[in-house]
């Protein structure tokens, strides 16, 4: 399956465009989805994932077409 | 001088007024941390007439803070960041009242410090007191404001407890990482500061003059000058509010 994702704000995109095109396996969650990111286990519950435009949970499952937000709470003050 | 002369460009603005200025004065907003966002909204709130504003920090200003923490200058490196602030807050609004705790705030000291506040600006440097300010805040049933800022980016979201998402809902599992993006391995451009801390201030104005609460979390990058409102409810199951 195909998902286009946009990485918004401070979170770090690695290697991928801001906004960038995946072709996944089918039957991948959210949570499965980030894990196989570059990113740092301890950061990916602070992770929000806006899926189609809706807030959604790590474990919700991901199907052809998404378009997926991701956006890391940040700490600095 | 005539009473609210100093606010009179702002009680021009419609949704403020005369009405909305009398109700600012009697409110007390707490701030928690007078660092970048603290010094930036501490200013804000005291220039708008906020009539009562609390200041927590335990911390010092040093010359890495100059960059972006308003109101410290030069003269101020090695002082407590509160106790400056507030002093320069004095200079910038005598007519309302200031205190400043020169303590880190913890589960003893808070209800002390903030129990008659109307609401809280979050404007710490880390989760654990974020984490703290959430449950302090569910169980005492005060808004507050989560701000936080890093690099160019920035987020803020009123989180009004038993009624919006609270910050458990939103980072559920007790995880604490070191290299978390921060100030210190990330960095900051003073904009994205001032711009958080307004957008902060203006939820605040709006939420004591309209009891409006802001349902979205406003992000924004003042690198790319992108701003996104991702709508937020309540996690079912979640362990801080039990939604």
């Amino acid at each position: 399956m195909k998902i286009r994702v946009e990485f918004v704000g401070a979170i770090n995109s690695g290697p991928y465009n801001k906004e960038h095109e995946f072709n996944l396996k089918e039957m991948l969650t959210v949570k499965g989805f980030l894990e196989t990111l570059h990113f740092d286990k301890g950061h990916i519950s602070y992770i929000q994932v806006l899926r189609n435009g809706k807030r959604c949970p790590h474990s919700e499952q991901l199907s052809n077409g998404d378009r997926l937000e991701l956006m890391l709470m940040v700490g600095g003050g | 001088m005539q009473p609210f002369a100093r606010y009179e460009k702002q009680m021009l603005f419609k949704p403020l007024g005369l009405s909305g200025q009398k109700k600012l004065q009697k409110a007390q907003v707490g701030i928690v941390g007078v660092g970048a966002l603290g010094t930036n909204m501490a200013s804000l709130c005291a220039r708008a007439g906020i009539g009562s504003l609390i200041l927590v920090d335990d911390d010092r200003v040093e010359l890495t803070n100059l960059q972006r923490q308003m109101l410290f200058d030069e003269s101020d490196i090695g002082a407590l960041k509160a106790q400056r602030a507030a002093e320069k807050l004095a200079g910038i609004n005598s007519e309302i009242k200031i205190e400043a705790f020169t303590e880190r705030l913890t589960e003893a000291n808070f209800s002390a410090i903030f129990s008659a506040c109307d609401l809280l600006l979050d404007a710490t440097d880390n989760f654990a007191t974020r984490f703290l300010l959430n449950s302090q805040t569910l169980s005492a049933g005060q808004p507050w404001i989560y701000s936080g800022v890093t690099a160019s980016s920035g987020q803020c979201m009123l989180i009004n407890p038993f009624d919006t998402a609270c910050l458990r809902c939103l980072i559920s599992e007790d995880t604490m990482v070191d290299d978390f993006p921060s100030v210190h391995n990330s960095g900051i451009i003073g904009p994205i500061v001032t711009i958080i801390a307004s957008v902060a201030v203006s939820m605040t104005l709006r939420y004591l003059i309209e009891n409006h609460i802001e349902r979205d979390v406003i992000c924004f990058d003042a690198w790319d000058l992108r701003c996104h409102r991702i709508p937020m409810e309540r996690t079912p199951g979640c362990p801080g509010c039990r939604a």
